[in-house]
């Protein structure tokens, strides 16, 4: 490892070389960084491994069936295990997906878990990503790069290799897809912050790369038209573009990224899309509290995977104890992804105190609050010398045939030695992340 | 049990020529019980490539795309339904509970109701009680809304149309947590569609007419239901092009 941190510089240059890069909004500027890569790995042990990938299937077989179940009979919310309003409520549901089994009936075959290790060695889910994870391709491509520079490295450590995650992203999108024509990466395009992971996920699992207007509805088909305007089926489309702008004609009727009618043929069971739509409705931050019960309800299993302590201001309980100790906890508005909307209580003076305790007074579905856990910090190298720094680890499931937990994960570092937030969109840092064989 | 005949059609002319034309319609007689389709027939010009489908609520759709350019676009309708009773038994799913933007009540709203009726036993009896009430607070006003009025906008003007007699009764009851649905159908004459709704009351759907005050009974056409108006959209469209559209609607509708 030694030799890896040597060539730190060398492995940042090459990255500025793919052009491994970022894109920030920032006051309604799009700025395209490079995203840090600081090369002292995560390493996670065998056992430790062992138990975290079984937890995570686990977790992720479950809200696939609770995907399935509240788009069809929601026996879940009949039985009472959910409150109704909870579910429909929440942003991310989609009535227009009422009535629709996905091909193999899965909905979530990209999840980006978002886990925190406490400094006990405890591991907690922080938040589920179902709709349209990103990160993985940087992993992938800073163990392509360091195995370059530092071939010994890998020689001496029995590093479960990550460079697959194509290959699993392929073998998950040729099953769903079912062989009724190629396989697609639909992006927004060029200014969107992760298109270099769309291009390079095109790249390596052999999908084809499309950009808005390539793709056409005719005869309940999905095509893909190349630039000589030759027609090919699309069997499977990994869609990189949000749900309200995947389909003008049955969401926002502004969007120019989807594809007029996509829906319907969707609902027919003719194209598969990765991820499905209405995802939001499982990985909403206030359907996050009941996973563990899901995991009960559809598996009939205890949960491996704890999730942080967690209080739904929406019942009156929580409420209380949240309004009580307002200071002390972690405050996420449900309805913000990618670090927005997270409020420490403790970084308050008194008058947003009361603002916040107020906003949640008023509109308690619109919130959770969480006890701050006492993260386990890792160490980062920056100006020569070791600094410890607050981390997440994304690990990412694909559920085809079967659910698989890919051998790595990306490891988000927050450069600000105060700030717990790491995500990427707020300026983090990553690290590799090291599964060990034995 | 009674047979109708019904024609509908929608012509839309633009300005300047469009491409890249994408729709999706629902003008076709709604499937269920109460309406038995004998004869259906429908067409779209210009048309390349044309689909038939349903969506989550059940309605059917009609949906394509034309490139070529054009100036004009025309789709219709016809057939002959025999109407019974529009009687339903179907358990409401919850979100025929849940406000939408265009049918949220405010408190002047609950409290008109409240005045009125109590919604605790027999909601089709206090759903047409509120409606003679409301026809005292609002009137029937052609061109007085738009399709994107609310039913709070509508209630506080104290004008509107069929629409927006049935987006304050769906607020009011849906306020009250009462399942309920908007239609969107033909009724007998010449002109343009028709909107009502549907009250669940114990695991069954009745229709009732906020505009014309009555319990329906067999002399409707249903073609689509939803949370209100923009589940029940008759044409949605995206094309390439400029200048503005103009759209006319001719809807036939006779006993035979």
């Amino acid at each position: 490892m030694e030799t890896l941190i040597k060539h730190k510089d060398a492995v940042n240059t090459w990255m500025e070389r793919f052009g491994v890069k970022f894109g920030i909004y920032k006051h309604g500027v799009f700025n395209e960084q490079l995203f840090p890569f600081d090369s002292v790995p995560r390493v996670i042990s065998h056992d430790e491994w062992t138990v975290l990938e079984k937890g995570l299937i686990q977790r992720c077989n479950a809200l696939n069936a609770f995907l399935r179940d509240i788009y069809n009979e929601k026996k879940i919310v009949k039985d009472g295990v959910i409150p109704e309003e909870f579910v429909y409520s929440s942003k991310g549901y989609f009535v227009e997906c009422e009535g629709i089994t996905p091909a193999k009936g899965i909905f979530a075959h990209i999840a980006g878990i978002d886990l925190v290790q406490a400094k006990d060695g405890t591991w907690y889910i922080l938040e589920d990503n179902l709709r349209i994870p990103s990160g993985a391709s940087y992993p992938m491509i800073a163990r392509n790069i360091t195995r370059k520079v530092s071939p010994e490295t890998f020689a001496n450590n029995h590093v479960a290799d990550n460079r697959n995650y194509s290959d699993l992203l392929k073998e998950m999108m040729d099953y769903v897809n079912d062989g009724r024509g190629i396989n697609v990466i639909l992006t927004p395009g060029r200014y969107n912050s992760a298109f270099f992971e769309h291009s390079y996920l095109a790249e390596k699992s052999g999908a084809v790369l499309a950009f808005p207007g390539d793709l056409i509805v005719e005869d309940d088909m999905l095509f893909y038209k190349d630039i000589s305007g030759e027609k090919m089926r699309v069997g499977a489309v990994y869609r990189r573009v949000s749900d309200e702008y995947m389909d003008p004609l049955t969401f926002e009727e502004s969007s120019v990224l989807g594809v007029p009618n996509i829906m319907q043929i969707y609902a027919k069971g003719n194209v598969a899309i990765v991820n499905g739509i209405g995802n939001g409705v499982a990985d909403d931050k206030g359907i996050y509290y009941f996973v563990p019960k899901m995991i009960k309800y559809y598996l009939n299993e205890e949960p491996i995977l704890k999730n942080a302590p967690t209080y739904l201001p929406y019942f009156e309980e929580d409420k209380k104890y949240v309004l009580e100790n307002l200071s002390k906890l972690v405050i996420k508005d449900v309805s913000e992804a990618g670090g927005y909307g997270v409020v420490f209580g403790r970084d308050l003076d008194a008058e947003h105190l009361k603002e916040m305790y107020d906003l949640v007074d008023k509109e308690p579905r619109r919130w959770i609050a969480q006890e701050v856990i006492d993260f386990k910090d890792l160490e980062i190298i920056e100006n020569g010398e070791y600094v410890e720094r607050k981390a997440d680890l994304r690990a990412f499931v694909l559920t085809g045939k079967e659910t698989k937990v890919w051998k790595s994960g990306l490891t988000r570092f927050s450069r600000n030695p105060n700030s717990f937030v790491v995500n990427s969109s707020q300026g983090g840092g990553f690290k590799d992340t090291w599964v060990m064989e034995d | 049990m009674k047979r109708y005949q019904f024609t509908y059609q929608t012509s839309i002319t633009f300005d300047s020529k469009v491409s890249d034309h994408h729709f999706k319609l629902r003008c076709l007689p709604y499937r269920c019980g109460f309406q038995k389709i004998e004869e259906e027939d429908f067409s779209v010009s210009p048309c390349m490539n044309l689909m038939r489908s349903t969506d989550g609520f059940g309605n059917e759709l009609i949906f394509g795309s034309t490139c070529e350019p054009h100036k004009s676009f025309t789709f219709a309708s016809r057939g002959i339904v025999q109407l019974s009773q529009h009687l339903v038994v179907e358990e409401a799913n919850h979100i025929f509970r849940l406000p939408t933007l265009l049918t949220t009540a405010n408190d002047e709203m609950i409290k008109f109701s409240d005045d009125v009726v109590s919604f605790e036993t027999n909601f089709v009896k206090d759903t047409l009680s509120l409606i003679d009430a409301l026809h005292e607070r609002m009137k029937y006003e052609s061109r007085s809304t738009t399709i994107k009025t609310s039913a709070i906008e509508a209630f506080t003007q104290g004008k509107g149309v069929c629409q927006d007699f049935s987006n304050v009764i769906l607020a009011i009851l849906r306020g009250k947590g009462v399942a309920c649905r908007y239609v969107n159908g033909f009724i007998p004459g010449e002109g343009e569609s028709h909107a009502w709704v549907e009250v669940n009351d114990n695991g069954i759907w009745y229709a009732i007419d906020p505009t014309r005050k009555q319990l329906i009974e067999s002399d409707y056409l249903k073609i689509a239901q939803g949370r209100d108006f923009n589940d029940c959209t008759m044409e949605r469209g995206v094309f390439v092009g400029t200048g503005d559209q103009h759209k006319q609607v001719h809807i036939t509708m006779a006993e035979i």
